[in-house]
């Protein structure tokens, strides 16, 4: 054998990674390998993160401290790793779960449940390019969910054969597919209600990088189904709003007309009252609760918390920023078939070290050797095909924090040492093959830890010895890099945020990376006031879902 | 064994209860019927007296592939002593033969032989007539072909026995008819045994393995023996529900001009139909209620051929004239979008992508279209990417529910007609060592990689054609003096292995048809060719002869027709009669079945894209 040449079969660019996969490997890669509706039929509809709605309350600690920041990402990871129960139980497994972010929606599902959505717009609506209702995209998600149900070529015995089909714990991790960028429900519903605004920019072109226009920006906290019988209440909340923030509660559905909404701070502090029929809004720095009261009918329907910021529009080339509970998340698959070995990479500070200061502009560089993990060492996944492929590498990014949070996960032959030594019980607790993944993360474009270690040195001495090597100082730019996905010259001394900045401008990753006049230290630092796709690259390149709508809207008019 | 082991399980499906019960009976050791009780599962009403059938063949499953075909060639007179009477004496046993043996045999056990227990008169009867050149017709002659290889044994047990139940004890004039007319060896040559038999007819059912191991490479072919094989059945049944077309229907790919067509019929119904003008009267035949819609004429000159995207929206071929190299034109906006590519564009079977040939293939994201880019330089485009290792005339297929691809080359000939007069189809000058070559692309995970490409010997064929879901492969057939025979299908069964693909190709049927590069339709029901009118084509387009006056102007300024082949049967069904000096040509089918193909007249500068649904409705005909 000779796998000797990579080829381009899709070339499309990738959203949801680090802007700067200017390498071959990033740009070829394609969402074609995503669930089908057979493999959604068993996963069932995806499964909502649980955000930590404080999180954002604690920014500026995160900013200032490593140990802060690694400790919030590995809980994250931990959540987005952990098991869900399927939509259907499987015969021939022992278990019917599979890790959360699994369950998620990739560029198939989108396009699926987009036109479902459009082909239900009337015709005047589609003129208009009105936005779907909330309701409507609960709908087509349990319609994209149970489709398989009404496709005449799945008869009942060739979905029972398909299940049967499923009987080891690769096959089963299988089901989730291997698209390369995954959308959560909140992720994808905010996309979705955004098409209105994605189809303009594609038309008119994204806002420039400073808007003076003062206006407001609208964040979904959370948007959440409730039922509740007469006179019931459901307490929600904690969230943190921010200076000069409100928080804003709305209700839809039925029997809100006779209920209530009361939002308040803890203890004895600022608290309004309101009815149900109105948006509730309360202005108030801190930790606020959300409190929903049916009247003497029940209440059935939704309650969605918004953050309102008196600001230029944050995300003008959609419908706000995405909500708290919103993640997209990226996976790397390497084939484990056909004599393939998977590269392995050095992130020792000696190694970190070495690259960088005698050639950060090259990259990563060639590995330094290869592996034949098996399943137990390294998450493996088997198609219905037989296609066999393991996940070298997982970016995470989830809005918790309003320029979110940047989680990357590599495989290593060594995980317990360097950007693995201090992973936490909770993801030991997870089993499988999950702690041998390394990790980094960033929250901020610049750095703000004094401490060059991140407060390592002891509980951590490899760890804060690779941070060293990465550390640029207070007020530097920040650090977190991928081996396995920031391919290509000065992809190892990136950050994930200050490539995704720029996430819906006209502008290619490998100009954000290698354009030092332009976007000094590889596009690290912050130059925008306004984000178009609010750090999503998702629209408009890789996944291109905006062209994927555009398909879909042209085709009906 | 396991090419057996599959045909076996097929013939089950074909052969219900009837033959394993049979062969599960002490019936299976070739004697006499036996008049033993009849299996108490077996409904009283369907028994006219105790006998039950013997069985028309006994396995062999003790005999290897390699073993079988060797004693069954061998009983068939290969390398026999000249002076023995063998089937040889009036048969060349060659590849191709043995092959259209098979393909025969194949297809009377799915018509003819479905029933071998016959306990009933009328199901004897059934069986019998089905072996007439008439089934309809009783009295119509009996049909070699109609039995296959099952001819060689039609003096045996099994089929005395069949026109016994048939007719009573008046049956013996009939079957002497019935041995005289089809039964095989004729002439002198001795019968077989039900033991020779046995052999040679589980060899055919079996699927002629090793086959290639047993007889040499044929001489360049002189002859075109056509037949379908029961693969092809098993193939289109599967592909009905997992084939791109379906996979495609499932994932609600919307086709281009359906958006208010409530069946497939409907769709494109906006566009003027052909005979709505002159240029285009008399162009929709033979097919009833065919819609031949005229999409858009194109103010250029296309240059090889033309190819669409799996929705119908796009459609892009290299160009002559228009100030670009290639075009691709969006039907939906009603432009063309010139590129700098220069010819051989191909479409990706799941609408995500296609490739075009500059110096070197490019391979694009098909939303790079839906952006509306005013044109495309291929060698700076970001959406697209440069990859050496697809050569010019090289196909891709996609296997399904999967990531990886298939790349297919070997020897072809230029085709690049409608700019000249031409009356015959292109050259198949194709060598003795003429090779399929299949090339793996694996997705790696990120990315695509080449495995080491299998190159199988296909003697005097080229031109080949992957299907898109990389299942088949068909290839056109050289005759003497490189004139096109037909063309032959093979199924391509690819087995990982551990370091990279295992690769056979089983020839499943040939169709002996001459026209250019074939186009399969998304579930390979059908093929599509285009044909250039040749003086044999004179009476079929409704003059005498080529002498006619009428055709006289054919002759002078040439044509070329559209074609469909029924991969099923075989059957070959014209669906345009052009007038002289058109050509219709390049067919290609997209995902929902309607098929495209271009017009060029000679002398202008202008062509048109034109839509059939020949297909559906020929499918859709009982």
């Amino acid at each position: 054998m000779s796998p000797t040449r990579s080829i381009a079969i899709a070339a499309a660019l990738l959203s949801g990674c680090s802007a700067g996969d200017t390498s071959e490997d990033c740009a070829l890669g394609n969402a074609r390998l995503a669930v089908q509706a057979e493999d959604r039929g068993i996963l069932g509809a995806g499964a909502p993160y649980t955000p930590n709605s404080m999180l954002r309350g604690q920014e500026r600690e995160l900013h200032s401290s490593q140990i802060l920041r690694r400790q919030a990402a590995w809980q994250t990871i931990a959540k987005v790793l952990a098991p869900v129960a399927l939509a259907q139980d499987l015969p021939n497994v022992p278990s019917s779960e599979i890790p959360l972010w699994q369950t998620w929606y990739a560029k198939d599902d989108t396009t699926r449940i987009f036109q479902h959505l459009y082909e239900g717009l009337a015709s005047g609506e589609k003129a208009s390019h009105a936005r779907f209702d909330e309701t409507d995209i609960d709908e087509a998600f349990g319609w994209n969910a149970t489709e398989i149900e009404e496709l005449a070529n799945w008869p009942s015995e060739r979905r029972e054969a398909y299940l049967d089909a499923v009987d080891t714990s690769d096959k089963l991790a299988g089901l989730g597919g291997i698209a390369l960028v995954g959308y959560s429900p909140s992720a994808l519903r905010h996309l979705l209600r955004g098409y209105p605004e994605l189809l303009s920019c594609l038309a008119s072109g994204a806002p420039e990088a400073f808007l003076d226009t003062p206006g407001q920006s609208i964040q979904q906290a959370v948007r959440e189904p409730v039922t509740l019988p007469g006179c019931a209440s459901r307490q929600f909340g904690p969230f943190y709003v921010g200076a000069g923030e409100s928080l804003q509660v709305e209700l839809s559905g039925e029997g809100r007309e006779e209920a209530s909404i009361a939002i308040f701070g803890m203890g004895e502090g600022k608290r309004v009252q309101c009815d149900g029929v109105a948006a509730c809004s309360l202005a108030l720095e801190g930790a606020v609760y959300v409190e929903v009261t049916a009247g003497i009918d029940a209440f059935t329907g939704a309650v969605q918390v918004d953050y309102a910021t008196p600001e230029a529009p944050w995300a003008g080339c959609l419908d706000g920023v995405f909500s708290t509970d919103s993640v997209i998340i990226k996976a790397g698959w390497s084939r484990a078939q056909f004599g393939q070995k998977l590269p392995v990479y050095d992130t020792s500070s000696d190694a970190i070290g070495t690259t960088l200061s005698a050639n950060a502009v090259a990259g990563w560089g060639a590995p330094t050797g290869e592996a034949d993990p098996g399943p137990s060492e390294i998450y493996t996944i088997e198609r219905p095909n037989g296609n066999r492929y393991r996940l070298t590498s997982f970016h995470i990014m989830t809005k918790e924090l309003d320029h979110w949070q940047w989680i990357t996960l590599w495989w290593s032959d060594t995980p317990d040492s360097d950007f693995g030594e201090d992973r936490p019980a909770l993801i030991e607790d997870l089993g499988g093959a999950w702690s041998n993944y390394k990790m980094c993360t960033a929250t901020a474009f610049d750095e703000g830890d004094p401490d060059p270690s991140g407060g390592y040195s002891e509980m951590a001495p490899s760890l804060a010895a690779a941070l060293e090597q990465v550390h640029e100082g207070v007020g530097g730019p920040s650090w977190c890099s991928n081996p396995y996905l920031e391919k290509g010259p000065g992809n190892m001394a990136t950050n994930c945020i200050g490539c995704h900045q720029h996430g819906g401008v006209d502008v290619l990753s490998e100009d954000i990376i290698g354009d030092a006049e332009a976007f000094p230290h590889f596009g690290r630092m912050r130059q925008r006031n306004n984000f178009p796709h609010d750090y999503s690259w998702a629209p408009a390149s890789g996944d291109n879902l905006t062209l994927a709508f555009k398909a879909v809207v042209d085709f009906f008019e | 064994m396991q090419q057996a082991r599959e045909f076996a399980s097929l013939r089950h499906t074909l052969l219900p209860f009837a033959i394993m019960a049979t062969l599960a009976s002490g019936a299976c050791k070739g004697g006499p019927a036996h008049e033993d009780p009849v299996d108490a599962g077996i409904p009283d009403a369907f028994i006219p007296d105790a006998a039950i059938a013997p069985a028309l063949f006994n396995p062999r499953d003790d005999l290897a592939d390699d073993v079988l075909a060797e004693q069954a060639l061998a009983l068939m007179g290969y390398e026999a002593d000249p002076t023995e009477s063998t089937c040889e004496e009036c048969h060349g046993l060659t590849r191709q033969r043995m092959r259209y043996w098979r393909a025969i045999t194949d297809t009377s056990i799915s018509t003819c032989f479905t029933d071998l227990d016959l306990f009933t008169e009328a199901a004897a009867k059934t069986a019998i007539d089905c072996m007439r050149e008439e089934p309809t017709v009783p009295s119509s002659a009996y049909h070699t072909e109609a039995v296959g290889i099952f001819a060689t044994g039609a003096h045996l047990e099994w089929f005395d026995f069949a026109f016994k139940r048939a007719y009573g004890d008046d049956y013996q004039d009939k079957y002497d008819t019935f041995k005289m007319r089809v039964g095989m060896p004729q002439g002198e040559s001795p019968p077989f045994t039900q033991e020779q038999f046995d052999i040679v007819a589980n060899w055919f059912t079996r699927g002629v393995p090793a086959l290639d191991a047993e007889l040499p490479e044929d001489s360049v072919p002189t002859e075109c023996l056509p037949g379908v094989s029961a693969a092809v059945a098993s193939h289109v049944t599967e592909m009905a529900t997992t084939g791109w077309r379906a996979v495609n229907e499932q994932n609600n790919l919307l086709m281009f001009g359906c958006a208010d067509a409530a069946t497939s019929f409907d769709c494109l119904s906006t566009y003027p139909a052909a005979g709505d003008e002159t240029f285009s009267r008399g162009w929709n035949v033979n097919v009833a209620n065919q819609q031949l819609r005229v999409l858009r004429e194109n103010g250029y000159r296309s240059n090889f051929w033309t190819r669409s995207s799996a929705d119908g929206r796009f459609v892009a071929n290299g160009a002559q004239s228009g100030g670009a190299s290639s075009r691709i034109v969006d039907l939906l906006r009603d432009v063309s979008i010139p590129g700098s590519a220069f010819y051989d564009p191909a479409f990706f079977p799941d609408n995500s992508g296609f490739m075009f040939q500059q110096n070197q293939a490019y391979l694009c994201d098909q939303s790079l279209l839906v952006s509306e880019p005013e044109e495309i330089d291929y060698e700076s485009e970001a959406n697209c990417s440069a990859t050496e290792n697809v050569g010019l005339y090289q196909q891709l297929g996609r296997a399904l529910d999967s990531s990886d691809y298939w790349a297919i080359d070997g020897q072809f000939v230029s085709d690049n007609g409608g700019r000249q007069p031409q009356s015959s189809d292109p050259r198949a000058s194709f060598s003795e060592g003429s090779e399929l070559r299949l090339t793996p692309l694996i997705h790696t995970g990120l990315a695509y990689e080449d495995l080491d490409t299998i190159a199988v010997t296909t003697p005097y064929e080229g031109d080949a054609v992957l299907s898109s879901t990389a299942k088949m492969v068909i290839s056109r057939l050289r005759g003497p003096e490189a004139k096109q025979l037909g063309f032959v299908m093979r199924e391509v069964q690819s087995t990982p292995i551990d370091n990279g693909y295992q690769v056979e190709l089983e020839e499943v049927a040939r169709y002996c048809f001459s026209g250019g590069k074939p186009d399969f339709s998304f579930d390979d029901r059908w093929l599509v060719v285009h044909h250039y009118i040749g003086d044999g084509d004179a009476v079929d387009l409704g003059f005498t002869g080529p002498s006619d006056p009428g055709f006289e102007e054919y002759a002078d300024r040439g044509a070329s027709n559209i074609y469909l082949i029924d991969t099923l049967s075989g059957a070959v069904t014209r669906i345009t009669h052009m007038q002289p000096g058109q050509y219709a040509l390049f067919p290609h089918f997209r995902s929902d079945g309607w098929l495209y193909f271009m017009v060029r007249t000679l002398g202008e500068g202008t062509e048109h894209i034109v839509a059939s649904d020949a297909a559906l409705r020929l499918e859709a005909t009982p």
